[in-house]
């Protein structure tokens, strides 16, 4: 099938919403560019910021939080700069050490920082004392966090599906109406929701169920029950080509509490048959509806188009839901929601079945112009499409525990984020005892991605501790030749025993996590 | 031979003291084993200092005392009330 015919002035950035842009940053001791990998819904950034810790974690779109800022060496700033990074939602110093919070002083006097968070410890040094003072210039406050307290942290979801989707996901199907209106196909709904699913066909009933959100919807009814209570959607979902569509723009303004939005602009529609030209005006007729689908966009014209501009006779089969059109020597017969079509009693295909659409027919026309010797170029906009619903998140407190230790490094806050299938622990400056603490505390400490305590320190990360958390891939922050010596050996040889993928700033420099929920990839800037 | 006020951020593994300078935000890491037995995170010291080197440590529980109530208050204050 050759959509090819269609002229398509198709703005797919604004479109689908995807981030195409890379960031490019330069660090303040090199000159080198690293290219940060294309968000693709989560990424945590382990900045390399010399001896200490710095973590940036980005929503594709949503909130941007960081952990810790590194020493007051510029390193952090600079990186965040580089990404462009303009406002910080969530900033947290796992606890008072210079290493951890002297790049926070510096990025709270230059970017704009929405809420603090630390633990109850205090320190008496002077950059410390320069922390405090500039929380309160800003006219900040702290909120202290321990064991069980959660940061509530917000991603924007957007409902459309990515341009990788669009080409590799043949069962996707996206219609767009021409009054405001996007369907999405149910199972793509679901996972953007990450939520269950099911159709139950005999009753014609949709169910979407998630965490804390059940929606009930019927095909071709404008009611839809949330939580078990009714209310009312301007479209009614409908089943197109045995795929289970599902209008969003009430679902996302009226259920989800999100932003929806779409300008969709005819511009020509330019039909040639036995060497004439017609230009079709839309001003007194339905506009074309669109379909992405097996990783095409088809486009379908209201019936009357054929009849009023080619002259053709239309019958109306209503017992076999079956047009006929005559024009000059053919006969079309079109069958609605079946995807053959049959030309002087030849089949050929469509790609999508024609459909009835608020009493509307609706029909891939392009193929069967083809069929008898004429074409369709159909000329169109669509721009500032968003369906966007708000997610939150929840970074789970795992330490310190209410009754602190008497040593700083142990009340470091620990951190815990799933972020759908892909979960993150990070470890602060935790030694043995907080580690303890928390396997006592029977916490589901199981993680994707672990970052070390206290730097890769021996003072850290136990055989009971990385074994309770069977990480993937874990990472120690520290710097080049430091007088300590992290990481150390012991666990190094822990991590390699157990077989965890290592990664640490020393050697691989800024190390940049970027995931989907489902599966991750590594970045490194060496 | 100099005086200098400094305090001590952290002990590295129980090994390594980094101390912080009041003036300047200049570092030392110290082996513990030249601080006074008793010397604690978060204390302030009295260093005398010669060609760069620190050759004497004294606890100065007096700026560590002041410093602590003045930065306790500060935090006290910016503390959200829950």
């Amino acid at each position: 099938m050759k959509n090819d015919r269609f002229k398509l002035i198709y703005k797919l950035k604004s479109l689908l919403l995807v981030s195409i842009v890379f960031f490019t940053f330069s660090l303040s001791s090199c000159s080198k560019l690293y290219k940060l990998p294309e968000n693709k819904g989560l990424r945590v950034s382990f900045i390399d910021v010399g001896q200490g810790d710095a973590i940036l974690i980005e929503f594709n779109k949503g909130d941007k939080i960081l952990i810790d800022g590194g020493e007051k060496n510029g390193k952090a700033l600079t990186f965040l700069n580089n990404a462009k990074i303009k406002e910080i939602d969530k900033m947290l110093a796992t606890h008072p050490h210079s290493d951890h919070i002297g790049g926070l002083v510096e990025i709270l006097k230059n970017i704009s920082v929405k809420s603090v968070y630390t633990n109850e410890d205090i320190a008496t040094t002077p950059i410390y004392e320069e922390f405090l003072d500039v929380i309160e210039k800003k006219g900040l406050n702290i909120e202290t966090l321990k064991r069980e307290d959660k940061i509530k942290v917000k991603e924007i979801v957007s409902l459309l599906p990515s341009m990788d989707d669009i080409k590799t996901n043949k069962d996707l199907f996206l219609l767009f109406l021409n009054n405001d209106e996007i369907y999405l196909d149910l199972d793509s709904l679901s996972q953007k929701l990450n939520c269950k699913s099911s159709y139950i066909a005999e009753e014609k009933r949709v169910i979407l169920e998630g965490e804390d959100l059940l929606i009930e919807l019927q095909i071709d009814s404008k009611k839809i029950k949330v939580n078990g209570e009714e209310k009312k959607i301007s479209n009614p979902p409908m089943v197109v080509s045995n795929k289970i569509l599902i209008p969003l723009k009430d679902l996302v303004v009226k259920i989800l509490y999100g932003n929806f939005d779409y300008s969709y602009n005819v511009k020509e529609v330019n039909v040639s048959y036995k060497g004439k030209k017609y230009k079709i005006n839309f001003s007194n007729i339905d506009k074309p509806l669109l379909a992405i689908t097996n990783g095409k966009i088809i486009c379908t014209l209201p019936i009357r188009i054929i009849s009023e501009i080619l002259g053709a006779k239309v019958g109306w089969d209503h017992k076999e839901r079956k047009y006929t059109i005559w024009i000059d020597e053919f006969k079309i017969e079109i069958w609605i929601d079946k995807l053959e079509v049959k030309v002087n009693d030849e089949t050929i295909n469509l790609p999508i079945p024609p459909m009835i659409i608020n009493e509307k027919a609706f029909i891939p026309f392009s193929p069967i112009l083809e069929a008898i010797g004429g074409s369709i170029e159909v000329d169109f906009d669509i721009k500032d499409m968003k369906a966007e619903i708000p997610k939150i998140h929840n970074l789970r407190v795992l330490n310190p525990p209410s009754k602190l230790f008497p040593d700083i490094n142990n009340n470091s806050i620990v951190l815990k984020f799933d972020y759908n299938d892909i979960t993150f622990l990070f470890s602060g400056d935790a030694e043995k005892e907080a580690e303890n603490d928390m396997l006592k505390s029977k916490l589901n400490l199981n993680a994707t991605i672990l970052k070390l305590g206290h730097h890769g320190s021996s003072s850290s990360s136990t055989e009971r501790y990385l074994n309770a958390i069977t990480p993937e891939v874990a990472i120690y922050m520290a710097g080049k030749g430091n007088p300590y010596g992290h990481p150390h050996k012991e666990v190094l040889d822990r991590l390699e025993k157990i077989g965890v993928k290592v990664y640490g700033t020393d050697v691989n420099g800024s190390i940049v996590i970027t995931t989907d929920g489902k599966s991750y990839s590594i970045g490194t800037e060496r | 031979m100099e005086y200098k006020k400094g305090v001590i951020d952290r002990i590295e593994d129980g090994r390594i003291a980094v101390i912080f300078l009041e003036d300047d935000l200049k570092r030392y890491d110290l082996p513990v084993s030249l601080l006074p037995a008793e010397a604690r995170e978060g204390d302030w010291l009295r260093l005398t200092i010669s060609d760069d080197k620190v050759i004497k440590i004294e606890i100065n529980k007096d700026e560590t005392d002041k410093r602590r109530k003045r930065i306790t208050e500060k935090f006290l204050r910016l503390r959200k009330k829950k």
